[in-house]
Order: structure tokens, then C-alpha cells, then sequence
């Protein structure tokens, strides 16, 4: 047994406590349900041990320790209500309420403030502080999105130490010494971390508070419901908290399986959907050349009358169907239903610009199997093409954590700046275009093949050599417990995907794969069979055309019809160009823009909070999703009109 | 017989009484120092206006009846005193049963319950009490002041 992993016993509050030998104690009295009044300790963030607020009394010690920063002692006695324990909470409550000011009414984290809580439960009862209060202007913009409130900042540093820690943008510190103390953005640096929203959660009072929530909503007046996050591939746990038919703000909800309890800004603040435009209201039908708004009856009547007619006019092969990588699998699933078994056509996939098919024949060959925890282990990382600090942010902090804690070796290729270049023990760029030279090469030299081939000039054009791979293999020490992170954009054609399995098993067993995507179901549209070529499941079939084959084919007018669902999440100008030559446009839409507006039926869709839904994260974790608001006027969940369509179409 | 005269005695007598009732709504009674009836949201001397938005009102309503959204002063347009005022204010006077909690929580004695008890009306839309409504007329940025 290690010295680290031996069991001691000591008593807290009379009750006998068995824990890790170096256990702290506030740890070791959660463990038996004594809750120990804190600050600035927090559970994620390293002990700092300032705030005094934790203090205990230990049998035969000379004066009150820190819970969250002294070790148990196997047969210690703790006590953590004594006279003296409950003296110096009065006393650090009395010193912390000097400065802070009495504007709970006014402050956003009023309801739900630590210091509120405390001073209730702990605090002296009255004041007996007659000087005048420490004034500062309030507030002041850290950021664009962040606000700082100098009066009420009791100066627990978690938001510094959740900077320097874990987001490692080392953007806050604190300036001045003693009373004069005060938190600020580090001089010459701006406050612009994508994980800033992370510290107004962490602050204890209300000093922090952000923009978009400034003033928004008092705590009790909101619902509080669980979700997922829908903007990127990550899909981190979140609380969304509405009022009124609202969504107020989005919390972190810790998942320790994706996000840690972290939260990007881009998931954070990026609940508004609207954009200020009116949603769809009612379903619209083109009649003589312009879109009229008509009863659901008569929308999807239209619908399945114009479907019938283009499978019997030109066959099952002029009419194709666009999921969406934004959709829920249930979604994607419905409408490759409805193009595969109701129109008897082939034509499925998840984009108008992509084909979807070989990151699903990736997927089929056994890649795509990593888990966020894999990075927690990993002995090396080896990252192509990837870049999570922009496009799974939460992957990101995950990353960090491996270097930062584990000094985990990662080696990055990439043709674009990365902020984890910057963590990478050898990082290089080669030229986009090159891919598939660079994963022959990579493979070559993974399996230490003297080859050279022509693929070699390739790279060497775009400043890459054999010499600079091998150098970053060595000191990445790329081996049988290294995770791979291949951006799934990167995956556009089958022999790119062999390449990667090729590469992936030349590390040896053990080695996992991830394909990152960066939509919020990219993994599960392709698993519920919205691209060419398969089925739910990765069950292969016929292969039809791909998104941009069918784009193609409709301004050509040899696709005749296109049923497009979730029209937001596709491109407009590819819209646009199908709508020329295509007889019949169907989309999902909540908005009228130009692209819904060319369409000949469009259905007013229900956003992503507004009906339930399975998201599978690019780590392959599928969770689902409930609705915590409801659609606007007759607006309906997609999958209710596919259904009902299909339905329809057996008659 | 004369049990019948006894009490059409009685009906004589009081007939030349002082009458109780009164000819509302031409005569109004006057109302007792603690009555609560409508609220009323109050200014400061300066004319600022004392309600906050903090919502302690709404929270403290046992029928749910008040509803109040906040926004931020600004020093171009300011309405309260500090950061915070109300930018809606609305009490459902269908609902309320004027128990007074709500001045009761409120952190600014901003709103107090006052004598105006004529509030019937026939359409429940104009129940709903806003914030013009409730606002003690005054000088505020609003009114040009």
C-alpha cells in the first residue's frame, strides 16, 4: 500500500471519519455530512485557503486551522461548532460586511449569494460599523461581457485562480496590496477568454455579474430545467433557467463525462436564437408565385400531394432529402425514413456542402471511439487538423488539464493557428490541401518505413518534411495509449478515412480515435443514417447522391425535388443554387429569410429548447433533451410533420 | 293586534332618524387611517422614483399578482436612485387581496397600499395595473422633469 492510498481514522464533531491519508478535513466532513462554511474554496480550483471563513477548532491545538487547506491527522479530535469556531465565523462575517455594500435588492446574485447565506446563518446579526463604506464606481466592464463590482468583491480570488488554473488565459490578478486590493484584468492583457462567463458562476457574491443577464431575472422567479447544450459538438450538461416563456441564462451542470462542470461563453451566451427577427408562425404554401400562410391540413396535404407526384412523374431518384448535423437523431432518423422508405429514394444526407459519408464510413470502421476521459489518460495526444480551442471549446479545457496536471505530451499538425500549438510538445503546419500526403507520411513514419514517395514533395512544398514528423513522433512518444483527435472535416473522401485507420492501428491497440465534429449531432445524424450510403446504425445500403451531388443535380433539374430540414443550418447560397432548377423546395424553418423564402412549402419549425431530441456528442455520447419552452403560434416540432407526412403518403 | 302596532311604531320612529346609509357615489365615506386599497408607487423628493425593480414585492405576494421586470440606469436616462430600475411594473388587481405584504418587503417603502378602493371595472384586461398607472404623478425623467 502507498503512502498516498493508506486509510486513517479520526473523529470530526464526535463522529468517527475513516478517509485517504491527506484528506483535507472540510473534504473529510463532507464525507460524513458536515458542511463547513467556505469561500474561496472550490472543489475544481486549487485551495487558497484566504478567506478564513472555514476555520475549526482541533483538540489540543493552540488556535482555530483552515478546514480546506489542513490535512487530517489520523487520530485527531475536530470540532466545528465549539464558541471559538462560531466566534470567528462572527468575526470573519463582521469583517467581510465593512466593505460589502447593502444593495442585495439591486444585485443579481441576491438569492442566491454565499455571503447572503452566511451572513444568515453565521453572521453577527447587526453592524457594528458606523465609518463610511468603501466606494468604488460601480460597475466596471472587465469585458464586453463581463462586469465587475469592486464594493462587493470579497476578494476570494476563485476567478483568478479559474484563469490562471484551468482556463490558463492568466488574464485576472489582483492589483494593489492589504484594503486597497482589488481585482482587474492584468495589466496590457483583455479580458477575452472564451471561458470568461465561467467566473461570474464562480464568484460567491455578486461582484462578477454578466451583460446578458445584468438585471434579467431574480433567482426564485425562474424555472430551473436540465438540457444540453446545442452549440457545438461537445454537448455539455447545462441548467436553462426561463421565466415567463424566457430562457434566462444557461448554467454549467457538471457532467464529469464532458464538460467538468465548465462552460464556454459561445454555449453560455449563445442561447438567443432569435436574432431579433419574428419567428414562422404558420405554414406556408407558394400559391401563383407567392408564399400565403394556410392551415397545417393544407400544408402538409400540399405536401404529400407534390411528393407523390414528383416520385410519380420522374421517379424515386429525382427527389432527395437534407437532414442536419444541428438536428436530433430522431429528426435525421424521420426524414431518411421518409426519402428511403415512403419515396424509395437513396438521396439522404446531412449537409448541401458536404458529403456526410465518410466521416459515417469512419465511424462504421470502429474510429470515432474515444471519450473525453480518454484524455485523462492518455500517455499522448496526437491532434490532426484539429482545432478545439475554437471549435469545441470544452475539449479544450480538457486538453489543458492533461498538460497542465499530467504533462501529457500532445503533438499538433495543423494548417491554421491553434491555441493548443501553444501546449503541444512539438507542433507543426502543413499546407490545407496536403492531408492525405500528411497521413501517408505520418503513417509511414509511425511504422518507421524508410519509404519516399511522391506524397513527401507534396508536404515539402507546404514546409513539411519526413525529419519533422519523426522529431515530433519522438518527443510526443506516440505509442499504443495515444488518443487521436481527427478533425471529421477533414475526412472527405474514403481513402482519407482508410488513411487514418491505417495510422491509428500502426500505433498499436489500444490507441483511441476521435473525429471531431463541430456541429452539436454530427455523430448522430450519421448514426441515424441521414448520409449516402447507410442506414440507422451504420447499416450499409444503395448509396445516393450526397448533398452537393444533389445541389448539383437540382440546378441541372435532374433532382427534382428537395426536402430540406432545419433551413438555418444550411448554407444559403447552396440553397439558393437547388432552388433553380428544383420543381418542389420543403423546408423546416423558424425564420423567413431569403432561403426559407424561396421555398414552395415551408413549415414553421420548433427551435431546439422547444421539443425533445437525442444529441450525440463527438465523443459518441448520446444524451437527450427535453423542451423548456413552448413553440411560438402553430410552430411544430419537425418530427411531428414528418410523421404525419409519411403517414399520409401510405394512404 | 297590538303587537302589529308596536312594531309599525318602531318603523315611525326610525323614519325620522338620521339615515346611515349615504348617497354614494355622490357622497363617499371617509376611510379608516390603516385602510389598504389601490398602491401606489412613490417618488422621492427629487423626483426620482423610490421602486428599485428588486421584484421582493413579487416574491412576497401570496396570490402572484405583481409582476415586475428590471433594466439599468443610465446617466443619460435615469429613473432610480443606483443601477437598477423597474422597466415593467404590473399588478393583477383581479387577483390582489391587498394584504400589504408586498409594502411589507419592499427594501425603498416604495410602494404603499392607499385609499383608492374604486376599482371595479367589466373587462379583466384593465385589471392589470401598470406601471404609469401605479406611478405617483411627479416630476420624472419621464414626464420631462
Amino acid at each position: 500500500m502507498t503512502e498516498q492510498s493508506k486509510l486513517i481514522t479520526a473523529v470530526i464533531d464526535g463522529k468517527q471519519v475513516t478517509v485517504a491519508a491527506g484528506t483535507m478535513i472540510l473534504k473529510a466532513a463532507e464525507s460524513i455530512g458536515i458542511t463547513i462554511p467556505v469561500f474561496c474554496y472550490h472543489p475544481r480550483l486549487t485551495i487558497s485557503g484566504s478567506c478564513r471563513m472555514c476555520l475549526v477548532e482541533i483538540e489540543g491545538g493552540s488556535k482555530p486551522v483552515t478546514a480546506c487547506s489542513t490535512e487530517l491527522a489520523a487520530g485527531v479530535v475536530v470540532y466545528t461548532n465549539t464558541p471559538t469556531v462560531l466566534e470567528a465565523r462572527r468575526e470573519i462575517m463582521e469583517n467581510l460586511l465593512i466593505n460589502h455594500p447593502l444593495d442585495c435588492p439591486v444585485c443579481d446574485k441576491g438569492g442566491e449569494c454565499l455571503l447572503q447565506d452566511h451572513a444568515y446563518d453565521w453572521g453577527p446579526g447587526a453592524s457594528r460599523f458606523t465609518e463610511r463604506k468603501r466606494l468604488f464606481r460601480k460597475p466596471i466592464p472587465l469585458s464586453d461581457r463581463i462586469l465587475l463590482d469592486r464594493e462587493r468583491c470579497i476578494l476570494c480570488t476563485r476567478c483568478v485562480r479559474f484563469c490562471d488554473e484551468i482556463s490558463d488565459h492568466r488574464e485576472l490578478a489582483i492589483l494593489e496590496m492589504g484594503g486597497n486590493s482589488e481585482i482587474a484584468v492584468a495589466p496590457d492583457r483583455a479580458f477575452d477568454s472564451q471561458f470568461s462567463g465561467n467566473t461570474v458562476e464562480l464568484c460567491p457574491v455578486g461582484a462578477l455579474t454578466s451583460t446578458s443577464f445584468r438585471f434579467k431575472a431574480r433567482p426564485w422567479e425562474m424555472a430551473r430545467l436540465p438540457g444540453i447544450c446545442p452549440f457545438c459538438g461537445c454537448g455539455c450538461s447545462i441548467d436553462i433557467h426561463t421565466r415567463s416563456g424566457n430562457i434566462m441564462r444557461f448554467m454549467a451542470r457538471e457532467n464529469p463525462a464532458v464538460d467538468d462542470g465548465w462552460l464556454c461563453d459561445r454555449g453560455r451566451y449563445g442561447f438567443d436564437l432569435s436574432g431579433g427577427s419574428e419567428r414562422l408562425t404558420k405554414p406556408l404554401v407558394r400559391k401563383q408565385g407567392r408564399l400565403v400562410a394556410v392551415s397545417w391540413k393544407e400544408a402538409i396535404a400540399t405536401a404529400v400531394e407534390k411528393l407523390r407526384r414528383a416520385v410519380s412523374q420522374y421517379g424515386p431518384g429525382a427527389v432527395g432529402g437534407i437532414g442536419s448535423a444541428w438536428s436530433s437523431s430522431e429528426e435525421n432518423d424521420l426524414l431518411q425514413r421518409l426519402i428511403r422508405e415512403s419515396l424509395e429514394s437513396h438521396n439522404v444526407d446531412c449537409s448541401l456542402t458536404d458529403d456526410g459519408r465518410p466521416a459515417a464510413l469512419a465511424l462504421a470502421e470502429g474510429l470515432g471511439t474515444f471519450t473525453f476521459n480518454d484524455i485523462d489518460r492518455a500517455d499522448s495526444i496526437l491532434m490532426i487538423g484539429a482545432d478545439p480551442s475554437r471549435y469545441q471549446p470544452i475539449l479544450d479545457l480538457r486538453l489543458k488539464k492533461a498538460v497542465i496536471t499530467r504533462r501529457t505530451p500532445i503533438f499538433t499538425l495543423a494548417s491554421t493557428d491553434g491555441e493548443m500549438a501553444r501546449y503541444a510538445r512539438e507542433s507543426l503546419r502543413y499546407r490545407a490541401g496536403s492531408e492525405e500526403s500528411l497521413l501517408r507520411l505520418l503513417t509511414a513514419a509511425v511504422k518507421k518505413e524508410k519509404r519516399y514517395d511522391s506524397f513527401e514533395s507534396d508536404l515539402r512544398a507546404g514546409g513539411l518534411s519526413r525529419e519533422a514528423i519523426d522529431r515530433g513522433l519522438e518527443r510526443a512518444g506516440l505509442g499504443p495509449r495515444t488518443v487521436v483527435l481527427v478533425n471529421a472535416s477533414l475526412l472527405t473522401d474514403d481513402v482519407r478515412v482508410y488513411l487514418v485507420k491505417e495510422l491509428v492501428a500502426a500505433m498499436g491497440a489500444g490507441a483511441s480515435t476521435g473525429l471531431l465534429f463541430d456541429s452539436a449531432n454530427g455523430f448522430g445524424a450519421r448514426t441515424a443514417g441521414a448520409v449516402p450510403g447507410y442506414l440507422p446504425g451504420l447499416r450499409p445500403i444503395d448509396r445516393g447522391m450526397s448533398g452537393p451531388e444533389m445541389v448539383v443535380a437540382a440546378e441541372r433539374s435532374t433532382l427534382k425535388a428537395l426536402y430540406i430540414l432545419n433551413r438555418e443550418h444550411h448554407d444559403s447560397a447552396a440553397v439558393a443554387r437547388a432552388r433553380r432548377g428544383a420543381e418542389l423546395l420543403i423546408c423546416h424553418a423558424l425564420f423567413l429569410d431569403e432561403a426559407s423564402g424561396s421555398g414552395d412549402i415551408v413549415f414553421p419549425a420548433a427551435s431546439v429548447f422547444e421539443k425533445q431530441g437525442t444529441f450525440t456528442n463527438t465523443a459518441g455520447l448520446a444524451q437527450s433533451t427535453a423542451p423548456v419552452l413552448n413553440p411560438p403560434g402553430e410552430a411544430r416540432p419537425e418530427s411531428t410533420v414528418i410523421e404525419e407526412i409519411m403517414e399520409r403518403l401510405k394512404q | 293586534m297590538l303587537e302589529t302596532f308596536k312594531g309599525l311604531l318602531v318603523t315611525l320612529r326610525e323614519l325620522f332618524k338620521k339615515s346611515v346609509t349615504i348617497p354614494y357615489p355622490l357622497e363617499k365615506r371617509e376611510t379608516y387611517p390603516t385602510t389598504r386599497w389601490l398602491h401606489e408607487l412613490k417618488r422621492y423628493d427629487n423626483g426620482l422614483e423610490r421602486c428599485i425593480g428588486c421584484a421582493l414585492c413579487a416574491a412576497n405576494c401570496p396570490v402572484h399578482c405583481i409582476y415586475v421586470e428590471a433594466g439599468e440606469n443610465t446617466d443619460e436616462q435615469r429613473f432610480s436612485p443606483g443601477e437598477r430600475y423597474a422597466t415593467v411594473y404590473e399588478i393583477n388587481m383581479s387577483r390582489c387581496i391587498f394584504c400589504g405584504y408586498c409594502e411589507d418587503a419592499c427594501p425603498t417603502e416604495a410602494i404603499v397600499l392607499e385609499k383608492n378602493y374604486e376599482l371595479a371595472d367589466t373587462d379583466r384586461d384593465r385589471m392589470i395595473y401598470t406601471k404609469d398607472m401605479l406611478l405617483v404623478k411627479g416630476k420624472g425623467p419621464q414626464d420631462g422633469g
